[in-house]
C-alpha cells in the first residue's frame, strides 16, 4: 500500500494555510507591512471584449504554450489551452491555469511611484508616493541621459526572464542604444548550461534527447518536463515513450523526481556526476570495448594528432594532421585520399611524438573504473557497468534511417538510439562544464550527436558548420574573446570569456570598481524582469550593492526586492495585458514526434490593463525617445534583427529597415519581424484572427549532420579550444597579475580546468563527509508550482495552496529517513540549514525519495521582503545558502555552485 | 447514459494542472478541491519510487452521500452523475461524513477570497456567488462546461493526457474502448459505492 504524504481531507486542507507559518527566514526582522499598503488604487476599470481571445503563456521561462482566455462582463473568467497548438495540444499546467491571479493580483504596482525615503535597504520603507507617467518617464530619462553623457559604462541595464515575453526589444537593443557594456542577466547564474552545447554541437542554448527514435536515455541533474509539470509536449512525449515501453529512462539524481518515478532511478551523491560519467566512459572503452569507431573516425576529431604541448599537430599547410592506417601516411584532415583515420595512432614525425586525440582521451580515463567512481558517487560499480553496457547495447551502432527532407528527397542518416543529457544538477558544480563535456564524450562513443534518436540540438535548421580545422565552429558562450586591460565590464567579463551570467560578482565589483581595475563607477541602474537579489547568490551583499547605486528605476510588476530598492517604479503589465508574439521552435526538455521540426508562432490579444501599467517595450522605447536615443535604438533593431522567440530572430531586409528617427509601436516592430520570418502574408492583423502560425521542417531537414558528408565537420572529442582559451587567459593573467584584484582567487587552479581531456578533482562539495563541520550537501531543484519566480508564481495563492496542500516538498526541507534518524530529527521539526554563507529554516519532511546525506529544498521560493505578495518571506530562500566565492564557481562557464555543504539542526 | 472518467495513473506526473484548472473553471473558494492529485511514495531507499494519485468525486452508483442527504439535495442523475442542488441543501454536512473519498466541501464563507485582507478580485467578485454559502459543494463533472459541449476542465487541461471522460454506454466512446482494453479499476471498491471513476494502473 502506498504511503500518502498528505492525508488530505476537508478537515486538513483548511488548516494547510498555516503550515508554512513556521518557515520564517532568518536574517531580517523587518516586516515591510507599509510597503504597498493603500497605494494606488485601481486606475482603470477592466473591460475587455467579451468572448475568447488568443494568448500564450509566460509562467515559466519557456513560454511555449498557446492558450486562450475568455472575457465575460469585462472580466477574465476562464482559461484553456489552444487546441490547435501542436506542442501543447490544448493542455495547460497549474501555473498557466493561474494566469487570472497573475492578472488581478492586488500586490501589483498599480501606478508609477517615486521613493521619498532616500535611504535604501531591504529593511527600509521606501515611502512610495504616486506620480504621473510623465514624471516617472521624464525623471528616469533625465537621470539616465545625465549618466550616459558622462560615461555610458556607468549604467547597468539589469534584465532577466521575468519580463521577456519573448520579444526582447527592450533588452539588448536598449543596452546597445545606450552604449553600456553592462548588460547584466540575473537569469542563469545558478544554471550555467551552455558552454558544452555551444562548443561541441555549435548550438545555443542546450541539447536534448530525440524521443522520436530513442531506446535508452540517461538523464542527469535535470527534468524532461514532468518535474515542472510542463504542458509543452516534452513531458507528454516522455510519458508516451516510457509507458509505451519504447524507451528506457535512467535518471541519475540525488532525489526521485517524477521522471525517476517512471524510469530507473539511480541515486547519486550530489556534486559527483562527473565521476559517474567518467566511470561510464571508462567502462565503455575498457570493459564493453564496443564503440562507434566509424563515427569517431569521420564525425569527431578523434584521429587528429596531438603534439607534446597538447595542441593539434599541424602540417605545412597549417592544418591538423591525421594518420591514415590504409597507407601509413600522415595527412591533412581534409585530404581526399584519407581512407582509414587512425584514432589510436601513436607515432613519431621527425622528433615529435604524436598521439591521436582518441588515444589521449582513452588514456586519461584509464584509472576511472566503476569501482573508483563508486567510492565517490555511492552508485554501485555494478550499476555503472550496467548503464555502460545498456547504453552501448541500445545505441543501434551501424544502423541507418532514411528520412525525407523539405524538397521530398530521401536522405540517409545514422540512427543512434542511446543518449545521455546533463543539465543544471550536473553543471551547477565546480566541475560542471567538465561533466557536460564528459557526457558529450559518451554520446560520441556511440555516434549519437545530432543524429535521429540521439543527443540533438534544441533547435532545428542549419546551424552546424566546420571551422578552419574541420571541427564544429563554436557558438555564443564557447567563442573566445581576447581579454583586454583594463576590464570594461562590471562583471569582469574580460577575465571570464565563456561565462554565462555572474550578476552577484558584478554587484560585488560595483561596490568598489576601481579596486578591480575598472575606470568608472556605477551611477544608474534600470531593471526589467530581473532580480539579482532573490535569484542570485549572497542576496544581502547584492542588495547592499544595489542600495549604493545613486539612481535606480525598475519596470515593476510587483514590489519585489529590486522594486523595493528603486527610486522610480514604472508599473509593467501582467502577462495577459501584454500584446505579444512568441515563436516556439526549440525543445529544451526532449524532442518527440509532435515537436520535432515544429515552428509555431503564438499571438496574444492583450486584455485592457487592470491598473495603470504599461507594456515594457513601450516604456523602454519611451525612455529612449525622451533620452534622445531612439535612432540608436532603431539602428540596433536593424542590425540585430527583430526577436520573435527565444531562438527566433528575424533579420530584416534593408528595404524594411526601421527609419531611424521614428518612434515605432511594438506592434509595428513585430509586424515586420513576423512578415520576414513567416512570409509576407502573415501580419499582426492576421495573427489576431488566427492566433497561431504553424510551419514544419521535414524530418530530413531536422538533423544537422545530414547537411554534411562524413569528414566535413567533426565534433570535438578532444577539447583543443578549451585548452587554447586557457593558454590565452594564462598569458593575459601573467601579464597583468600585479593589477588583478580578487582576494584569495587561485588563478592557477582556475585555469587548470581549461583542459583538452577532463580530469577529476576533489572539491568542497564532492568531498563532504561525516564529521565535517558541514557534513551534508544541500540541493535545490525545480518543481511544478514554482520552478522559478517568473509570473510571481511563488506569490500566487492558487499555486501556494496546491503546493502546501498536496506537495510535501513544497516550502519544506527534506531529509532521507536514515539521515534524519542520525540527526535525531523527526517529521515536522523546524530545522535550521546552515552553510558557510548563511542560514535558512523550515519545516522538516522525512522521505525515502532522497539520497542519504542530502538536504533537499524544492523550487524557487522565498523572498527577502514582505511586499512581494501575500506570502512575502514565508518560504525559505535557498540562495542564502550559496556563495559568491570565485574559487567555488565553475571556472569556465562561471556557474555558481548550487549544491552547498551544510549542516542541519533543530531550531532551538 | 453513464458518464465516467478513466484516469491513467501510469501517465500522471503530478503537476496538479487538473487541480488548478478545476479551481479556475469552477471558481471554487480557498480550501475546496473538486479534484486533486496526491504525491505518494512507495518502498525504501534506494528502491523507493514517487507515484501520483489523482482523486475526484467518484459519482458513485451507490452513493452514500445521496443516501444520507435529509432533503434530497444530493441526487443521482440519469446521466450517471451525482449532483447537489444548492437551494435544497441545508448544510448539515452529513454527506461529507458519509463520503469515503473526502470529495465534498462546505462553503463556509459569504465572500470567499484568495487575497485575504486585500479583498476579492474582479474574477472572484463575478464568480464566487456560484458557490452558495452554507451549502455543500463537490465536483459536477463540470456540468456547466458540458452544457457548452466542453469536457471537464481537468480532462481538457491534463498535460500528460492521463484523464479521459465520456459515456460508457456508448460503445464507440473513447472511455468504452479504454475500458475494454485496460479493464481499469475503481478506487476503494471495498466501500461498495460502485464508482464512475476508474484507474489504469
Amino acid at each position: 500500500m502506498a504511503n500518502s504524504f498528505s492525508k488530505v481531507s476537508r478537515r486538513t486542507v483548511l488548516k494547510a494555510a498555516g503550515v508554512l507559518g513556521t518557515a520564517a527566514v532568518i536574517g531580517t526582522g523587518y516586516t515591510g507591512k507599509s510597503e504597498a499598503k493603500g497605494l494606488a488604487e485601481v486606475k482603470t476599470a477592466p473591460h475587455g471584449k467579451d468572448g475568447w481571445h488568443f494568448s500564450h503563456c509566460r509562467m515559466c521561462m519557456r513560454g511555449d504554450c498557446a492558450n486562450m482566455y475568455r472575457v465575460e462582463n469585462g472580466v477574465v473568467v476562464e482559461l484553456k489551452g489552444n487546441p490547435k497548438s501542436e506542442n501543447g495540444k490544448g493542455t495547460m499546467c497549474a501555473r498557466g491555469q493561474s494566469l487570472i491571479q497573475n492578472l488581478y493580483n492586488p500586490y501589483r504596482v498599480k501606478a508609477p511611484m517615486k521613493r521619498t525615503n532616500p535611504k535604501k535597504g531591504l529593511n527600509e520603507d521606501p515611502m512610495w508616493v504616486e506620480i504621473s507617467w510623465d514624471e516617472a518617464l521624464n525623471t528616469t530619462a533625465k537621470k539616465l541621459k545625465e549618466v550616459r553623457d558622462k560615461d555610458p559604462r556607468r549604467f547597468i541595464f539589469q534584465v532577466g526572464f521575468g519580463d521577456m515575453n519573448y520579444f526582447c526589444t527592450y533588452l539588448f537593443y536598449f543596452a546597445a542604444a545606450y552604449g553600456t557594456p553592462n548588460y547584466l542577466k540575473s537569469n542563469g547564474t545558478l544554471c550555467a548550461l551552455h558552454y558544452a552545447a555551444d562548443l561541441v554541437q555549435g548550438i545555443f542554448p542546450v541539447t536534448v534527447s530525440d524521443l522520436t527514435y530513442a531506446k535508452y536515455v540517461v538523464t542527469m541533474g535535470r527534468h524532461t518536463g514532468m518535474s515542472i509539470g510542463a504542458a509543452n509536449g516534452g513531458a507528454r512525449g516522455a510519458v508516451d515513450a516510457i509507458v509505451g515501453g519504447k524507451t528506457k529512462f535512467v535518471v541519475v539524481d540525488p532525489r526521485c523526481s517524477a521522471e525517476a518515478g517512471k524510469g530507473d532511478w539511480v541515486p547519486i551523491k550530489p556534486g559527483t556526476d562527473l565521476a559517474f560519467l567518467m566511470g561510464v566512459a571508462h567502462s565503455i572503452i575498457y570493459e564493453v570495448k564496443k564503440y562507434d569507431v566509424e563515427s569517431l573516425r569521420w564525425w569527431t576529431n578523434s584521429p587528429y594528432l596531438i603534439n607534446a604541448n597538447g595542441d593539434y599537430f599541424r602540417g605545412k599547410d597549417g592544418k591538423p594532421q591525421i594518420y591514415d592506417l590504409s597507407d601509413k601516411k600522415v595527412k591533412s584532415f581534409d585530404d581526399k585520399t584519407l581512407k582509414t583515420p587512425d584514432i589510436e595512432a601513436e607515432i613519431k614525425v621527425g622528433k615529435e611524438k604524436l598521439k591521436a586525440s582518441f588515444l589521449l582521451v582513452k588514456e586519461s580515463l584509464k584509472g576511472n573504473t566503476p569501482e573508483w567512481a563508486e567510492k565517490i558517487t555511492t552508485v554501485p560499480a555494478g550499476k555503472i557497468r550496467k548503464v555502460a553496457e545498456e547504453f552501448v547495447e541500445n545505441a543501434s551502432i551501424g544502423k541507418t534511417v532514411e528520412l525525407k527532407d523539405n524538397s521530398g528527397k530521401v536522405r540517409k542518416f545514422p540512427l543512434r538510439t542511446s543518449s545521455i543529457i546533463c543539465q543544471r544538477g550536473t553543471m551547477g558544480q565546480r566541475d560542471g562544464v567538465g561533466g557536460d563535456l564528459m557526457s558529450k564524450v559518451i554520446n560520441m562513443l556511440v555516434g549519437s550527436l545530432d543524429v535521429p534518436g540521439g543527443n540533438v540540438a534544441c533547435a532545428r535548421g542549419p546551424f552546424l558548420s566546420p571551422d578552419k580545422d574541420g571541427v564544429v565552429e563554436p557558438k555564443m558562450e564557447a567563442l573566445f574573446k581576447e581579454p583586454t586591460w583594463p576590464p570594461q565590464h562590471i562583471d569582469l567579463y574580460e577575465f571570464f570569456p565563456h561565462k554565462h551570467s555572474i550578476p552577484a560578482l558584478a554587484y560585488q565589483v560595483a561596490m568598489d570598481p576601481h579596486k578591480y581595475g575598472l575606470e568608472y563607477e556605477i551611477d544608474a541602474l534600470l531593471t526589467v524582469g530581473g532580480n539579482p537579489i532573490s535569484s542570485s547568490t549572497e542576496p544581502y551583499m547584492v542588495a547592499e550593492s544595489v542600495s549604493r547605486i545613486p539612481f535606480s528605476a525598475t519596470l515593476a510588476y510587483h514590489y519585489d526586492e529590486m522594486a523595493h530598492m528603486s527610486d522610480i517604479l514604472l508599473p509593467s503589465h501582467a502577462i495577459l495585458e501584454k500584446e505579444s508574439v512568441n515563436c516556439y521552435e526549440s525543445a529544451f526538455d526532449v524532442y518527440q514526434k509532435d515537436t520535432m521540426g515544429l515552428k509555431m508562432l503564438m499571438y496574444r490579444d492583450p486584455f485592457p490593463s487592470v491598473y495603470d501599467s504599461r507594456q515594457s517595450q513601450d516604456i523602454i522605447m519611451d525612455i529612449s525617445e525622451r533620452m534622445g536615443i531612439i535612432s540608436n535604438f532603431n539602428d540596433a533593431m536593424n542590425k540585430m534583427g527583430v526577436m520573435i522567440g527565444e531562438i527566433s530572430i528575424a533579420f530584416l531586409d534593408k528595404e524594411d529597415y526601421f527609419d531611424l528617427d521614428k518612434r515605432y509601436t511594438v506592434r509595428e516592430v513585430w509586424d515586420r519581424g513576423v512578415r520576414k520570418y513567416f512570409g509576407k502574408e502573415h501580419t499582426m492583423d492576421s495573427m489576431n484572427k488566427t492566433g497561431l502560425i504553424i510551419q514544419r521542417e521535414a524530418p530530413g531537414d531536422c538533423y544537422n549532420t545530414g547537411r554534411y558528408d562524413k569528414g566535413e565537420t567533426r565534433f570535438p572529442f578532444y577539447f583543443a579550444r578549451l585548452k587554447d582559451s586557457g593558454d590565452k587567459l594564462r598569458s593575459f593573467f601573467d601579464k597583468h597579475k600585479d593589477k588583478i584584484y580578487m582576494p584569495g582567487w587561485d588563478i592557477k587552479e582556475h585555469l587548470s580546468f581549461y583542459e583538452p581531456t577532463i580530469s577529476w578533482r576533489p572539491n568542497k562539495v564532492n568531498s563532504v563527509k561525516k564529521d565535517d563541520k558541514y557534513d551534508l550537501v544541500s540541493i535545490t531543484y525545480k518543481t511544478q508550482y514554482s520552478p522559478m519566480r517568473i509570473g510571481a508564481v511563488d506569490q500566487l495563492p492558487y499555486l501556494n495552496e496546491v503546493g502546501e496542500t498536496f506537495d510535501p516538498f513544497y516550502g519544506t526541507v527534506s531529509l532521507n529517513t536514515e539521515t534524519a534518524k542520525e540527526k535525531s530529527l523527526v517529521n515536522g521539526d523546524t530545522v535550521v540549514i546552515e552553510s558557510e554563507y548563511g542560514k535558512v529554516n523550515g519545516k522538516l519532511f522525512v522521505t525515502e525519495l532522497l539520497q542519504p546525506g542530502v538536504v533537499g529544498v524544492a523550487g524557487a521560493l522565498g523572498r527577502l521582503n514582505e511586499a512581494s505578495g501575500p506570502k512575502g518571506t514565508k518560504y525559505l530562500h535557498y540562495n542564502k545558502l550559496t556563495g559568491n566565492n570565485i574559487n567555488d564557481f565553475d571556472p569556465v562557464a562561471m556557474g555558481v555552485t548550487n549544491t552547498v555543504p551544510v549542516r542541519i539542526y533543530k531550531q532551538s | 447514459m453513464k458518464l465516467v472518467m478513466i484516469i491513467d495513473k501510469r501517465r500522471c506526473y503530478g503537476c496538479n494542472g487538473c487541480t488548478v484548472a478545476c479551481k479556475q473553471a469552477n471558481a471554487t473558494p480557498p480550501g475546496t478541491f473538486y479534484t486533486k492529485t496526491l504525491t505518494q511514495e512507495k518502498g525504501k531507499f534506494p528502491n523507493s519510487k514517487v507515484e501520483y494519485m489523482p482523486l475526484i468525486c467518484n459519482h458513485c452508483d451507490n452513493a452514500p452521500c445521496v443516501e444520507v442527504c435529509p432533503t434530497g439535495a444530493s441526487k443521482k442523475l440519469k446521466d450517471g452523475t451525482v449532483q447537489v442542488t444548492a437551494s435544497e441543501c441545508v448544510g448539515c454536512q452529513l454527506c461529507m461524513e458519509a463520503c469515503p473519498y473526502d470529495a465534498r466541501y462546505f462553503n463556509s464563507e459569504d465572500v470567499p477570497t484568495y487575497w485575504g485582507s486585500k479583498g476579492q478580485d474582479a474574477y472572484e467578485k463575478l464568480r464566487s456567488k456560484e458557490h452558495v454559502s452554507g451549502t455543500v459543494d463537490k465536483c459536477t463533472f463540470c456540468a456547466s462546461r458540458r452544457e457548452r459541449n466542453l469536457p471537464p476542465a481537468c480532462v481538457e487541461t491534463c498535460p500528460a493526457i492521463a484523464r479521459f471522460f465520456g459515456d460508457l454506454d456508448d460503445p464507440k466512446s473513447e472511455v468504452s474502448k479504454l475500458f475494454k482494453q485496460y479493464k481499469p479499476k475503481p478506487y476503494l471498491p471495498e466501500e461498495g459505492t460502485k464508482p464512475s471513476v476508474f484507474y489504469i494502473e
